[in-house]
């Protein structure tokens, strides 16, 4: 699940396709790569389709962790290797991936009400419902990247999915010196825009919804190692994305305010 | 993504650079400058306020400009079918309301409508086509339309090939949606040869056999003219909250003095506005009718014009009156005091106009039918049918006259199929009376007895079910026996908006469209309006409707094996909404085309709001029949209405 750049208005300018990027610019931070290839693992894992999907997904998650190690916090038999299911919840000659993908639906996609719907509407908006204002909040950004959600206004744009995707381009912005990445008109300084940008979007907008939404769903029983693994990832790389947006707007501005907020 | 080798570290999440120099680094102040930024062109200057945000939007003064506005209306199948007017923005509903142009809907809908956004954009809609591996098992997987359609296309190629006809496939539908083009669905079935069919209807079958029986029809009074009435008897129904824009009128009525009778089982909220609320024992208002008619006759309150030369019947239900019946009789099958029953007998026979309004609960029992009749009698007698502001109101469905092009369609070349004796009709049986007999039918299933029919059908057995606007485990009777009917099932296919227990006991889900992804129209069968229903957004995830889904099945049917479904593969749903619409439609809504509706609804153009008010019946004998030999030759007990009392086991539950 991925946004695809928009017909009209802007050209995509260059914010190509995550899928296929980013070569990590020369002397980039090692943490770029690690955020790089964990946001790609969990953006699949969570628009998987099905069993070979989140097998896919669950295991270059295995890689990406065994290459730059796992945030600190991750749960010690979190990985992949322990299996996509409990073995208790996975019958003898069962495929160990359908019992995956079943409690991936049974969580994330329905048919039956699901309880962790994984759309930031259905957590931020005053009563559950899809399409709200947050969810136009991230389609400005999407359109303001030069992107949309593929069918928009069929597909609900703030999708978990499309989430990552999006925070996949403004971390490869991020990471260069891209035309986006301009200074504003009315001579702001570089980069004021991508980093106004990411901050909103991981510290934010998704911190306002993603910490709930992994919470709930560990919450319920069953959940295989694999999925819960991923959502451990994932609210580990959340609030270190959020930490770090504190950290810097806190070393950038030597306001008293700052430290009051902080502490 | 860039493969500039840029200035490195200079952006970096501990970067300096780029960090603005304006206070606090609270990422919401943030949002705005981000957009402009990306943007980059053609923004607001942001003024140099620390605190205040740039004023939203949306805190602008409301206005229709930034409204696309579109034409709905509710298909609940419920009494006001209600007129709406849509409100899009960015291809989102943002909000509702009641068409203002309805005189009946008036501006307003109830909580349900007013919560429709609600439900298009529920997290918990079906979103994707799934499959579940071992029914009821909750082990579900997403596979494509595609995957989908093939599974079930080979399934009833299978079945057709093992039986030899598609009697094996089995259609349950209702009332989930009333758009008109909904009836394609029973024209998928049509197209892929004979099936077999749920048919009648688990709502209303006892009251529409009676008005026919009585009047020759069912056909009410437009309920917008009960503010006419002097006395309203609400008999098993309750308007306070299954038809709200009904009490409008009701209240109108007792504004200019009439007096408000509710009678339920339950003390409804309908019962806590009315003036006299009766709580009779269930399944006793014959007796209760039949005991104030009694009356009516021992004071003389009969219209005698009327009796005599409007209809047929009278004196022999007087004698069984005289002969069966005494009020003291009444007061006790029912509960309801004796003197009670005099007093409103005699005040619903002298006020003129007078009405009842007989609610489809007080017919859902033994003696459903039988007390209709009773009911219609008693406001036959006293004068009141055909007279304004009077009338015995059920439904109707004198609007209903469309094409129904969706739904008729053709089997295939050489399709064989049922050859038994026809069983029972739905109410909007379009094909009665049409073409010579086929030689061959499709096979009809009791819908009142779903589970066993279900168990019984042999020859084929029944081993698809398709459910669309429909559950039957929670509409249909005996539950457990519904699970065994489904074991039996080698198939069962739902089509729904969420997850219904029937979803839950199917191998595949398909999700469906709301009324707002979808074209249609939609009539009332209790006012005379009638709607248009526009596309407002796009369906939502993978939504269909249900003739898009009959035209992808019809695609892999004659995929894999050609001219094995005649139902058109490629549809458009605005298409085909116009191809309902006809000159009588257009004569009786008094418009010329049908985007005509888009100014609004459009109310049936009646000689009168009452209905039978030339007093020309549509029975046998073009009279009221208070006796009806048509009742008797279909194997009921009497000809006139009686009372036969309770079933036997009603006393003593733990027989079966
Ligand atoms: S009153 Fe009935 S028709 Fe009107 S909005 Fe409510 S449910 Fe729909």
């Amino acid at each position: 699940m991925d946004i695809s750049p928009t017909q009209t208005g802007s050209a995509p300018r260059n914010a190509g396709d995550a899928r296929d990027a980013p070569a990590i610019p020369e002397g980039h931070p090692v943490g770029g790569a690690r955020e790089t290839c964990l946001l790609r693992g969990l953006r699949d894992l969570f628009a998987a389709r099905g069993a070979d999907g989140l097998r896919a997904a669950s295991l270059a998650l295995d890689a990406c962790v065994a290459e730059h190690g796992g945030p600190a916090s991750l749960p010690p038999n979190a990985s992949a290797q322990h299996g996509p299911a409990p073995e208790h919840a996975c019958p003898p000659g069962a495929d160990p991936w359908s019992e995956a993908e079943y409690a991936f639906n049974r969580l994330f996609v329905g048919p039956m009400a699901v309880p962790a719907p994984p759309y930031a509407s259905a957590w931020l908006e005053t009563e559950p419902r899809l399409m709200g204002e947050s969810t136009m909040d991230v389609r400005a950004l999407y359109h303001a990247l030069g992107y949309a959600v593929p069918g928009e206004g069929t597909t609900p744009d703030d999708h978990l999915s499309f989430e990552l995707d999006a925070a996949l381009a403004l971390l490869a912005l991020r990471g260069a010196d891209h035309p986006a990445a301009a200074p504003a008109e009315g001579g702001d300084e570089p980069g004021l825009a991508v980093e106004d940008a990411w901050r909103w979007l991981v510290a934010e907008h998704m911190g306002a919804w993603v910490p709930r939404f992994v919470q709930r769903a560990l919450a319920e029983p069953g959940v295989p190692p694999a999925i819960a693994r991923a959502l451990a990832l994932l609210l580990c790389w959340q609030e270190d994305a959020a930490a770090a947006c504190a950290r810097h707007a806190a070393h950038a501005t030597d306001a008293p305010a700052t430290h009051s907020r902080r502490s | 993504m860039s493969n500039r080798t840029g200035t490195t570290g200079k952006t970096g999440p501990n970067g300096p650079g780029g960090i603005p120099s304006r206070g606090a680094p609270s990422c919401s102040m943030s949002r705005r400058s981000f957009l402009k930024g990306l943007i980059a062109s053609g923004a607001l200057a942001t003024l140099p306020c620390g605190l205040l945000l740039p004023r939203n939007a949306s805190a602008a003064p409301f206005s229709k400009s930034d409204f696309q506005i579109f034409r709905n209306a509710c298909p609940r199948n419920c009494y006001d079918t209600c007129s709406m007017v849509t409100y899009v923005r960015d291809g989102v509903v943002k909000f509702v309301e009641g068409a203002p142009e309805s005189t009946f809907t008036a501006g307003g809908l109830c909580v349900k409508g007013y919560s429709y956004p609600r439900r298009v954009y529920s997290p918990d809609r079906i979103k994707y086509p799934m499959v579940q591996d071992g029914r009821g098992s909750g082990n579900w997987r997403r596979v494509s339309w595609d995957e989908a359609m093939e599974r079930i296309a080979r399934k009833l190629l299978e079945i057709k090939e093992k039986d030899g006809n598609l009697l094996g496939l089995a259609l349950t539908k209702y009332s989930g949606n009333f758009g008109i083009t909904n009836y394609g669905v029973e024209g998928m079935m049509s197209s892929l040869g004979y099936t077999t069919r749920l048919v009648g209807t688990p709502c209303w079958p006892a009251g529409i056999d009676a008005q026919n029986y009585d009047l020759g029809d069912m056909w009410c009074n437009d309920p917008e003219d009960m503010e006419k009435s002097r006395y309203i008897i609400i008999w098993g129904a309750n308007p306070a909250w299954c038809s709200v824009h009904s009490m409008k009128y009701v209240y109108a009525a007792r504004d200019r003095g009439a007096k408000i009778v509710v009678i339920d089982p339950v003390l409804t909220q309908t019962a806590a506005k009315g003036d006299v609320a009766w709580q009779p024992e269930t399944g006793s208002d014959g007796a209760l009718a039949l005991g104030m008619a009694r009356h009516v006759l021992d004071l003389g309150l009969v219209d005698r014009d009327f009796v005599a030369n409007n209809a047929v019947g009278f004196e022999e239900f007087a004698a069984y009156l005289r002969g069966n019946v005494t009020v003291e009789w009444a007061a006790e099958k029912s509960g309801i005091p004796a003197d009670d029953i005099r007093h409103v007998a005699e005040e619903f026979a002298t006020a003129k106009p007078a009405t009842i309004w007989i609610g489809y609960g007080m017919q859902r029992h033994v003696n459903g039918g039988a007390s209709v009749r009773a009911i219609d009698a008693l406001v036959a007698m006293t004068g009141n049918v055909g007279k304004v502001g009077g009338g015995a109101r059920y439904g109707h469905l004198q609007t209903w006259g469309f094409n129904y092009h969706a739904m008729i369609q053709k089997a295939p070349a050489g399709s064989t199929g049922f050859t038994g004796k026809s069983g029972p009709k739905g109410e909007f049986d379009v094909t009665a009376g049409s073409a010579a007999p086929a030689a061959y039918t499709d096979r009809a299933l009791n819908i009142n007895k779903t589970a066993q029919e279900l168990l019984d059908a042999q020859n084929p057995p029944v081993r698809v079910l398709w459910s669309s606007c429909k559950n039957p485990f929670a509409q249909d009777f005996d539950r457990n026996k519904m699970l065994r009917a489904f074991e039996k099932l080698e198939m069962v296919v739902s089509v729904e908006q969420f997850f219904t227990e029937t979803v839950r006991h199917s191998d595949i889900v398909l999700p469906v469209t709301t009324l707002f992804e979808e074209w249609t129209v939609n009539a009332s069968y209790w006012h005379y309006w009638v709607s248009l229903n526009e596309q407002a957004i796009a369906p939502l995830h993978e939504a269909k409707s249900n003739i898009e889904i009959a035209a992808l099945l019809s695609r892999h049917m004659n995929r894999l094996s050609p001219g094995s479904c005649t139902y058109p593969q490629d549809i458009d749903t605005k298409e085909w909404m116009e191809k309902e619409f006809n000159k009588g439609v257009y004569d009786l809504l008094g418009i010329s085309h049908w985007q005509d509706l888009r100014k609004g609804p459009a109310k049936a153009k009646l000689a009168s709001s009452a209905s039978w008010s030339d007093r020309t019946f549509k029975t046998p004998s073009g009279k009221y029949e208070f006796r009806s030999d048509l009742c008797a030759s279909h194997g009921h007990k009497a000809s006139s209405p009686t009372w036969t009392g309770w079933r036997s086991s009603r006393r003593n539950p733990s027989s079966t």
